[in-house]
């Protein structure tokens, strides 16, 4: 797996000023890293347990010089997710084969 | 001619290995027979004599039906079912008010919404909302409306819209703002935080835009609440119909993702479709997910609104919650089930509906055939009578 997907490392490369919410897996300690992120100029917003990770936010420059750091297993957007309703339903027939 | 008179759900109870020694029935006399020459099972019999219909409701032997059915007075007999309201037709179509029947309702399992909040003073959640959490920072009250109206399907107790497990416990973490979005690390704090209140079953009605592979934090936060014992249901998303449509945390490998379906079995062309990125198939199963009617937040117009505590709406959110009510209910019944087991269940009891496996997972989930373990039939059975009171009115009236 890659540490960031080379979609995401362009954008900010683009755009290194740019502010950002990223999830940063974290392979070593959580304390440490967390540190570490504040020394690198990243806000920490939030740490996990269920999976070693943070959410921060900082500038594309500074998530791009996470991805170096030997203790970033791999760094991803934090991305929207919105409620899933009000599909307008264009229901098919089934006893068939689906559309 | 006897045993044509005796509906076919009523001969089955009689030839039941288990059959009790009285049965509950609803005989329908001639038209133009009068109350007094309506014959009963037996001398004395209590009997319920009706008006709009020339019918008397009783208990009776098997004997003393067959005598009943051997009277020319007579014209047809039917078992008097017992009845729910229900939420809207939809609990019935996963054979719900079944599992109420064998005395499982959810009672005491805990179940996560993790979502847009809940209105607590909801009359249909009275005494059962055990905690809540805000993440966004706005309170938990529901000021947009979804989080109360999945709440409802889960465990709503209304006199008329009755939930999947109404009598189940809810813990609410709300993780989407006013305006019905929120980032991953919300979820994933909210996923967190269920999981450390012991919760049994999360239920999410969320998600992000497709495709995806399951390694991103979200599905991976939701594989590692069920690795802690935790049962998650989560929404394919609204994205469909196209091909590898299912979003984030849908594309989780060891969650229960869900799609919607209609009423008549129907897919919902919103639905989202897999195969993940990476080639696994998605959804898992189907549930009802158009126009449901379920519980409405104060002061909110999220879908249709019904009345003042009620409101229709349609998607992959509302089929969702069908799945985590369902797993209460399984919960309750067997509480030793792992997440895993519980999956398996629902899964491998779905009714087919022929469609691809990209499409509809294995079928729709039929919760009554999940509580046995076995296969359901290939072809959708037609929605039973005995679950609401809508159903057997049309079972008294069409069975003719």
């Amino acid at each position: 797996m890659e540490r960031i997907e080379r979609a995401l490392r362009s954008r900010f490369e683009k755009h290194p000023e740019e502010p950002v919410r990223l999830i940063v897996r974290i392979a070593g300690e959580m304390p440490q890293a967390e540190k570490r992120l504040t020394e690198l100029g990243a806000n920490v917003i939030r740490s996990f347990s269920l999976t070693k990770a943070v959410a921060v936010s900082c500038s594309a420059a500074t998530a791009l010089s996470l991805v170096d750091e030997p203790w970033v297993q791999s760094i991803e957007e934090d991305r929207q997710v919105t409620v899933q309703p009000h599909g307008q339903d264009r229901a098919s027939r089934c006893g068939g084969k689906d559309d | 001619m006897t045993e044509i008179k005796i509906a076919s759900a009523l001969a089955e109870q009689l030839s039941a290995p288990d059959a009790p020694q009285e049965h509950r029935i609803i005989v329908r006399y001639k038209a133009d027979l009068a109350v007094a020459s309506r014959p009963l099972a037996g001398r004395g019999a209590q009997a319920r004599q009706f008006a709009l219909l020339p019918a008397a409701a009783m208990r009776a032997s098997a004997s003393q039906i067959r005598e009943l059915a051997a009277s020319e007075a007579v014209e047809r007999i039917w078992p008097d079912l017992r009845v729910y309201t229900c939420l809207d037709a939809t609990a019935t179509q996963i054979r719900a008010p079944h599992v109420w029947n064998e005395g499982f309702t959810g009672r005491g399992v805990s179940v996560a919404v993790v979502d847009t909040g809940i209105d607590p003073g909801h009359p249909d959640f009275a005494g059962r909302i055990m905690a809540m959490h805000d993440l966004t920072g706005e309170s938990v009250r529901d000021v947009h409306g979804h989080g109360t109206h999945v709440a409802g399907i889960v465990a709503g107790a209304g006199n008329r819209y009755k939930g999947i497990a109404p009598e189940a416990n809810i813990y609410v973490a709300k993780v989407l703002h006013q305006d019905g979005s929120g980032y991953m690390s919300e979820v994933m704090a909210g996923l967190e935080w269920a999981v450390q209140q012991g919760v049994r079953v999360i239920n999410l009605s969320l998600g992000g835009i497709g495709p995806c592979d399951g390694t991103d934090a979200l599905s991976t936060t939701c594989d590692a609440a069920v690795d802690r014992g935790v049962m998650v249901c989560v929404a394919s998303g609204n994205y469909g119909p196209g091909a590898s449509t299912v979003g984030p945390p849908g594309c989780a490998r060891k969650p229960l993702t869900v799609g919607a379906c209609s009423k008549e079995d129907t897919i919902a062309s919103f639905s989202a479709r897999g195969p993940t990125s990476d080639g696994r198939v998605k959804p898992d199963i189907l549930m009802p997910g158009v126009d449901i009617v379920s519980c409405r937040a104060q002061g909110t117009s999220m879908g249709t609104p019904v009345d003042a505590l009620y409101t229709k709406s349609s998607g992959t959110s509302m089929a969702t919650p069908h799945a985590a009510g369902a797993c209460a209910l399984l919960l309750e019944a067997f509480p030793t089930l792992t997440p895993a087991e519980l999956k398996a269940r629902l899964m491998d009891t779905a009714v087919d509906l022929g469609l691809d496996d990209n499409a509809q997972g294995t079928g729709r989930g039929d919760v009554y055939q999940a509580y046995h373990g076995t296969p359901s039939p290939s072809v959708p059975t037609p929605p039973p009578p005995p679950g609401c009171l809508l159903g057997t009115l049309q079972f008294l009236f069409s069975s003719r």
